[in-house]
């Protein structure tokens, strides 16, 4: 029994009759892909659109735009250091940010239960950072070549979990299982990562990484026998309200081709068919991505927000392509996305946290201020 | 507080239920980050009725949360810690929800639309009138995800370190705390029988629903927010919690004296 002042509550007055709204405010996500170095230790990483390894041939020496912040390799393919994984993901946390998420990006080559280094990164950060933390890649069935031990996804994510995250982002996993429930007419077998993990830890613990690429065609036509959703672009180029830009040939329509192993397979599979079968699964959180924005500094793919967003009613987080504040306004009023994400242009110091906060907030879009 | 209450409150042993589903670390983190390391994991019920005061981190979903606790003989030896609602208790998230008489998460997530026969359901501790339904995913995103803003129903000491703010008749914190939960617990207002309007600590509405994000009452405490990923707002939420369960007028008398 304790001898506290713990239990001298007193009831406040609630006025039923004219009840107060409490509102979701919509978040500001970072995301850091993380992968080894070629001195193997654990570095951040940006690439656009997915090619991370440094162009050897760059005219002006420069890397692309990077203004600052961190150590950099250049001009002989090595990785781009943007500082390291805990220490950054800490200062987001100060600064404000309210999800932190993990990419293992080298993970689709070397199992996870081998990859001591991202769980240490997990564990540490955890210490520190008080906001939720998403883990991603290699979140799939995975056999010990040396050992022959098989651990299943369930067992992979588990190991995450223990270790500081609350979430986990599958990726490929995902596609394929969402073909599969596509062809089998939507048969559950029970037996997918989503599905295993999220009957244990509930569905909010499994987020969806979606990576897919516009496809432009002339017509909704040109893929009709395949069932793919297309979307309609707007002219114009590429005006902060439209859904533009359109195709190279001037095509006005196009669909989103998703891809596996960080962009380097396309499947023949749109985003809108995964993000449904995602749901379905059992999956609680869409992280919905597009090569051909990423990097890109231009904004989000408004499109295809919405085209995911309106097709299923779990939450989306809009990513690539953000560069700056105007571009997180943006995307809150024109999808229904409930949350946005960035990378590069955090790392590389162009814009802060609190900056877009403040740009969301004079624009009427609640977030949260720190 | 003297210092050396101070350094004598830090020892206090933390007992830690932890089920083995989900990141408990955070809350772990957490409560070190507050200034108590002294957090021992529960492993028996033994443990349960001879703690100091408990903190439940609920994760993962009902039904494995309420499994565990009926397969290790927990439910019993909880309901005995709680009975007579002075022993210190803070639950999260799950931790909250398996207070209620039950829930509508069935084995299988919903969106396989199983249903269960009752046999299925595990009833929870039925600490608290009500039960824990689904939200409309109708009108909107299900899981609720976010950071939302929490209205205050009753003062209490666990809230030292918050500063809500009133105005007209209403107590709100300035500032959001962290949800993730597709599950509330509704309001059961005074008119009915069954009503839990008693126990509520704060109210919050997503998209027009309103329900329960946290209980009080005596020394029971329970969030369905998470203190441990709510920023300095959840940290200081656990700090206040931790502080006042052992820092009690008597004491103050005592050194008063001295």
């Amino acid at each position: 029994m304790e001898d506290g002042t713990l239990n001298q509550t007193s009831p406040l007055s609630i006025d039923n009759n004219n009840a107060q709204q409490t509102q979701l405010v919509k978040r500001v996500v970072v995301a850091l892909d993380v992968r080894s170095n070629d001195f193997g230790d654990l570095v951040v990483t940006k690439g656009d659109q997915y090619d991370v390894r440094e162009k050897t041939t760059d005219e002006d020496g420069d890397n692309g735009g990077s203004s600052g912040g961190g150590e950099k390799m250049v001009g002989r393919g090595g990785v781009r250091n943007l500082g390291k994984p805990v220490q950054l993901a800490s200062r987001y946390y100060t600064e404000g940010a309210d999800e932190i998420a993990f990419l293992n990006i080298t993970s689709y080559r070397s199992g996870v239960i081998d990859d001591m280094p991202m769980l240490q990164v997990l564990e540490e950060s955890s210490k520190s950072i008080f906001v939720p933390l998403t883990v991603g890649g290699g979140i799939r069935s995975y056999t010990d070549e040396a050992s022959g031990t098989v651990y299943s996804a369930l067992e992979v994510a588990s190991r995450y979990f223990r270790a500081g995250a609350d979430k986990v982002s599958i990726g490929s996993d995902a596609v394929y299982a969402a073909e599969e429930y596509v062809t089998s007419c939507g048969v559950k077998t029970g037996l997918t990562s989503i599905e295993t993990i999220s009957s244990v830890y509930g569905v909010q613990a499994v987020v969806i990484s979606i990576d897919p690429r516009r496809v432009y065609v002339s017509s909704p036509d040109d893929v009709l026998p395949a069932g793919h959703v297309v979307v309609e672009l707007s002219n114009g180029g590429l005006t902060r309200k439209t859904n533009g830009p359109l195709g190279p040939n001037g095509e006005k329509y196009c669909w989103y081709q998703c891809t596996v192993s960080g962009g380097r397979t396309n499947r023949p599979i749109c985003a809108v068919t995964v993000a449904r079968a995602v749901e379905a699964l059992g999956a609680g959180e869409i992280m919905l991505n597009c090569i051909d924005m990423d990097g890109q500094c231009a904004g989000f793919d408004h499109a295809l927000m919405n085209a995911v967003s309106r097709a299923v009613s779990i939450p989306v987080i809009a990513s690539s392509g953000a560069g700056n504040e105007q571009h997180f306004v943006d995307v809150f009023e024109n999808t229904k996305v409930r949350a946005a994400l960035a990378a590069g242009m955090f790392h590389r110091m162009e814009v802060e946290i609190g900056s877009v906060k403040r740009r969301m907030e004079e624009a009427g879009i609640r977030a949260r201020i720190v | 507080m003297t210092e050396e209450t101070q350094r004598r409150q830090s020892q206090l042993p933390i007992s830690l239920l932890d089920y083995g589903a989900g990141n408990v670390r955070s809350v772990y983190n957490a409560i070190v980050a507050c200034g108590y390391p002294n957090v021992q994991l529960i492993t028996t019920p033994e443990q349960i009725l001879e703690a100091r005061v408990i903190i439940f981190p609920g994760v993962g979903s009902y039904h494995s949360a309420m499994t565990v606790l009926k397969e290790r003989g927990y439910d019993v030896a909880m309901k005995e810690y709680l009975a007579n609602g002075d022993r210190p208790y803070l639950g999260i998230c799950l931790g909250m929800q398996t207070l209620f008489e039950g829930s509508d998460e069935k084995l299988a997530h919903d969106s396989a639309k199983i249903e269960g026969n009752d046999d299925d359901e595990l009833p929870g501790l039925g600490i608290i009138p009500g039960r824990v339904i689904k939200f409309d995913a109708t009108t909107r995103s299900v899981p609720h995800i976010g950071w939302n803003g929490i209205i205050l129903h009753q003062k209490s000491p666990a809230m030292k370190y918050l500063h809500p703010t009133t105005a007209a008749s209403t107590t709100i914190l300035g500032s959001e705390v962290y949800f993730v939960h597709s599950y509330y617990a509704p309001i059961i207002d005074d008119e009915c029988s069954n009503s839990n309007s008693e126990w509520i600590l704060t109210s919050t509405t997503y998209e027009g629903q309103a329900y329960i994000s946290s209980i009080q009452k005596g020394s029971i405490v329970a969030t369905q927010f998470h203190p441990e990923k709510s920023g300095i707002v959840g940290l200081n939420f656990l700090r206040g919690f931790l502080e006042v369960r052992e820092r009690g007028k008597c004491r103050i008398n005592i050194c008063a004296c001295i």
